[in-house]
């Protein structure tokens, strides 16, 4: 057993520019984990036992954006001592460990925290790169330029055969040839009034498709986009991720292991801000990455609906006007004979 | 069934905007709101810059050449040469609004929201409302650019309830809906009041009447020219096939004949393919041919000559014969004219005494007393307001679509009677009616003069008769900015027509229109066959000299080409 020293210890308080030592005090070291925290020597913790559980997690994971308690300094967070938990400031101050201990456990308590941030990470990273094998080609939802220009040309062919007192009507109807066609056209639509109505129907409903192509497309091409941009935004948050970490973990470890080494009497506990998840971390990774893959899904569920409408308006309308221009083709054709 | 027979561009504008707002509510606020910024900023830019760039081009004279030689070529394949001035202002335009666009998107570029906050983040139901009204602009917008670009190929019906809405909302802000007002919507309205007039003022039934009895003194002439000069320019066997069926001096009768199912006229023209007169020969027999119908008419219908017939027991007569007489034309064109005369006829015939009734005027005992009379009331403002709400009290035995339009245009005109009433009576009514919905805009802001693309609309229209525009502008131009010294009722002389030319001139120095533009305008008064002279001419209220008088004069804006014209 150690001979207990007799310690200065200074005394640290939070203020907006984090902490700031604010007096100095002489105590008996055996007795100064229970008077300046509120951790007791033996583990016993006061506070309940969801902030003990919240507290042996892992102070780099620490989002103080969006953590249910508030944490002051890494040297809250717990860790295991044999079969026993206790905070990682009292571990640091602990009169009763040997410096050499303090050290040993200092590097322990790093190493797990940095294994389990690892594995952490490797998990969602490794979850990641199967969502991508699992999604694979984005682009599966898409109506061809080709397409789009038919329906255009069949939309402004439909309208153009049924508006027969348009300015593009007159102008042919000028010339001999155009004026038989003309008329050959009006007698066809007096003589099969359905035919108007056909020509009516489907011009509409070409401008329907053109609408449905457009939001159709317009979906697609939004998640084709978001898609990208999320997976650009994964794999430069992976580097992000990887390297603020490497950086705040080796700076925190520095700081206490110096402290040890140092003779130092005190130090003041370690912001939690220095070590925890900056805008860029594994929730958010994952979150954007669940987010992708729950649209991924969603599309892909859909992809039977949106194909099957997009076909039926294929069908109806190429169908209508190929009956209206071939009804009308037929009709000149025969009356030629 | 009514609903569906015909095109309704209500339909496509219903189609569009819930389009636009589904796709704005997709989109959500942000994005959203790029998409409409760059859609309607630019024209706020335009509103601006327009007039000014259009002003750089036309006072640089390295571009415009540049620009007018290039669409000169592009408008002449295309045979658009009567809009190239609204080509190239288009064209411009077109280009700084996609440049302004432009400018907005890479502007917005600037601001972009977090890939977190993209992907993450769930759109609150008020960013989805803003943004499908948002949608909702676009979906005007783009409801604008469609009706102007189908307009060339599709039948839109102005007086439906939300293209109506959409024609009302135009403004100056949108050039495009200006545009599409003044090119279309107005010119439709126009054509069709016109229409409807005609048929009221009886000029439509006159010009039927009088048409086919030009097509008797024709026959009359023809058969002379047929006996005394074209018989003997005959070879034997052409002669021989006339005096087969050659009755009296009938040669009309004799060439019209058909024998084994071909007519005597063609057996002619087959047999004379290689007389030097063939030229003549065939342009003679053609018109018998084309009018066979009239003729059948003329010879076997009627019993006494044309002449002694009024218009009413001609439109009788014509309307129980119609299908043996229409069976007769060979041409579609010929029998849809003879239709058309036949319809004009009937349909003034048959309102003819309700029309007297309500012209209240003693003097109206025949077709041209009527005609004289109804265009006397349309320059006295007191007896048009009477008349005008007459007949819209009167209960129309037939309720035909032309009087359905005149109710309209007598409905708008009761509406507007204050505004019409400052305006210059000569001005055909229609056109009055017209431009007194915009009355400011026409008369007192003059909105064309300061908006490029409406002025290159009314430059092309006012020098080009073929854009369509040019019966309701000629008329709103000269009596707007030409006639203001000029006295109609003493008639109209060369002092006048040199007054008219004295304004002409203000108006060129003000740059409200080139001299090119104003040589072409002179031109086309007297070539359109509704022009302000050409109506003076057919009132009576021309000089007889004037035509003599304005060939002797010098001016510049008289062009070689008129001068022919009116030597001719």
């Amino acid at each position: 057993m150690p001979k207990p020293n007799k310690l200065k210890t200074a005394v640290y308080e939070l203020s907006e520019k984090g902490y700031v030592k604010v007096g100095e005090e002489t105590s008996d070291q055996s007795t100064m984990g229970a008077s300046a925290n509120p951790y007791q020597t033996d583990g016993q913790i006061n506070t309940d036992s969801a902030k003990m559980l919240f507290l042996r997690g892992n102070p780099f994971m620490y989002n103080s954006k969006t953590a249910a308690y508030q944490i002051t300094s890494v040297e809250e967070y717990l860790i295991k001592i044999r079969k026993q938990e206790m905070a990682f400031g009292d571990v640091l101050r602990n009169p009763e460990f040997t410096r050499r201990k303090r050290r040993k456990l200092i590097k322990q308590a790093f190493q797990t925290w940095d294994k389990q941030y690892n594995t952490q990470k490797k998990t969602v990273f490794t979850e990641n790169e199967k969502t991508v094998d699992v999604i694979g080609d984005v682009n599966f939802m898409k109506i061809s330029l080709g397409m789009k220009l038919l329906i255009i040309f069949l939309f402004g062919l439909m309208i153009f055969i049924i508006s027969t007192d348009s300015f593009l009507w007159e102008k042919i109807a000028e010339h001999n040839f155009g004026f038989r066609i003309y008329n050959q056209l009006i007698g066809i639509f007096e003589g099969a009034s359905w035919l108007k109505i056909v020509g009516n129907l489907t011009t509409y409903l070409l401008i329907l498709f053109i609408f449905y192509a457009a939001i159709y497309t317009m979906i697609s091409t939004d998640y084709v986009k978001e898609y990208k941009m999320a997976q650009n935004y994964l794999k430069k948050s992976e580097k992000t991720i990887s390297r603020q970490y490497k950086k705040k973990s080796q700076k925190a470890r520095k700081y206490y292991l110096s402290y040890i080494n140092s003779k130092k009497p005190f130090i003041a506990p370690l912001d939690i801000k220095a070590v925890e998840e900056g805008q860029v971390n594994i929730a958010t990774f994952d979150r954007v990455r669940q987010v992708t893959v729950d649209r991924a899904y969603k599309l892909k569920k859909s992809r039977p609906i949106y194909v099957g409408i997009k076909n039926i308006f294929l069908f109806l309308s190429v169908g209508g006007a190929a009956t209206v221009i071939g009804y009308a083709l037929f009709k000149m054709i025969i009356s030629v004979f | 069934m009514q609903f569906i027979e015909t095109f309704n561009f209500d339909i496509i504008i219903i189609l569009v905007l819930i389009a636009s707002v589904t796709a704005g509510v997709y989109y959500s606020l942000y994005r959203q709101a790029r998409k409409t910024l760059a859609l309607v900023v630019p024209f706020i830019g335009l509103y601006f810059l327009y007039g000014l760039v259009m002003g750089f081009i036309q006072d640089t004279p390295a571009i415009y050449d540049v620009t007018n030689k290039v669409f000169g070529w592009i408008a002449k394949f295309l045979g658009l040469l009567a809009y190239k001035n609204i080509m190239i202002t288009g064209f411009v335009g077109l280009i700084l609004y996609l440049a302004m666009a432009g400018i907005i998107i890479l502007i917005y570029g600037f601001f972009p929201i977090t890939v977190e906050k993209r992907v993450l983040a769930k759109t609150k139901p008020f960013s989805r409302v803003v943004a499908g009204l948002l949608g909702f602009i676009n979906g005007y917008i783009i409801v604008i650019i469609l009706m102007a670009v189908l307009k060339p190929i599709a039948t839109i019906d102005y007086d439906r309830p939300l293209t109506a809405v959409m024609n009302e909302t135009s403004n100056v802000y949108i050039p495009i809906s200006k545009l599409n007002e003044i090119q279309n919507a107005n010119i439709e309205k126009y054509e069709k009041y016109k229409d409807a007039f005609d048929f009221l003022s009886g000029k439509q039934a006159a010009a039927a009447y009088e048409a086919l009895a030009e097509i008797s003194d024709d026959f009359q002439t023809l058969n002379d020219y047929f006996e005394t000069t074209m018989y003997s320019q005959l070879g034997v066997d052409s002669q021989a096939l006339v005096d087969a069926q050659l009755i009296g001096t009938d040669f009309v009768s004799a060439f019209l004949t058909e024998v084994d199912g071909t007519m005597v006229l063609s057996d002619v023209l087959t047999e004379e393919a290689d007389n030097p007169e063939i030229s003549s020969i065939t342009e003679k027999l053609t018109y018998l041919k084309n009018n066979k119908g009239y003729w059948l008419f003329l010879s076997e219908i009627l019993e006494n000559d044309f002449d002694t017939y009024d218009f009413s027991s001609i439109s009788e007569s014509l309307s129980t014969n119609s299908e043996v007489i229409s069976a007769e034309f060979v041409g579609v064109r010929e029998r849809d004219l003879f239709l058309k005369r036949r319809d004009d006829l009937a349909n003034f015939a048959s309102h003819f005494s309700q029309f007297t009734v309500l012209a209240d005027d003693a003097a109206i005992v025949n077709l041209p007393t009527y005609k004289t009379s109804f265009s006397d009331l349309l320059i006295d403002a007191e007896r048009l307001n009477a008349y005008a709400a007459a007949f819209l009290a009167t209960e129309f035995t037939e309720t035909s679509p032309l009087i359905q339009t005149l109710q309209s245009a007598f409905g708008e005109y009761s509406r507007n009677q204050e505004t019409i009433g400052l305006m210059n009576p000569w001005m055909a009514l229609e056109s009055r009616i017209i431009l007194a919905h915009r009355n400011a805009e026409w008369m007192t802001a003059k909105t064309w003069e300061t908006q490029p693309l409406l002025k290159s609309y009314m430059t092309d229209t006012l020098t080009g008769i073929s854009t369509g525009g040019f019966g309701l502008y000629h008329e709103y131009f000269f009596y707007t900015y030409l006639a203001g010294e000029v006295t109609f009722a003493d008639g109209f002389d060369v002092t006048d027509f040199a007054s008219v030319l004295s304004q002409l001139e203000t108006v060129v120095a003000s740059g409200t229109m080139s001299a090119d533009a104003a040589i072409s305008y002179i031109e086309n008064l007297f070539l359109y066959p509704s022009s302000v002279i050409n109506v003076w001419e057919e009132r009576g209220n021309l000089s007889p000299t004037l035509f003599d008088d304005i060939y002797a004069m010098n001016h510049a804006y008289l062009s070689e080409e008129l001068k022919t014209l009116l030597g001719g």
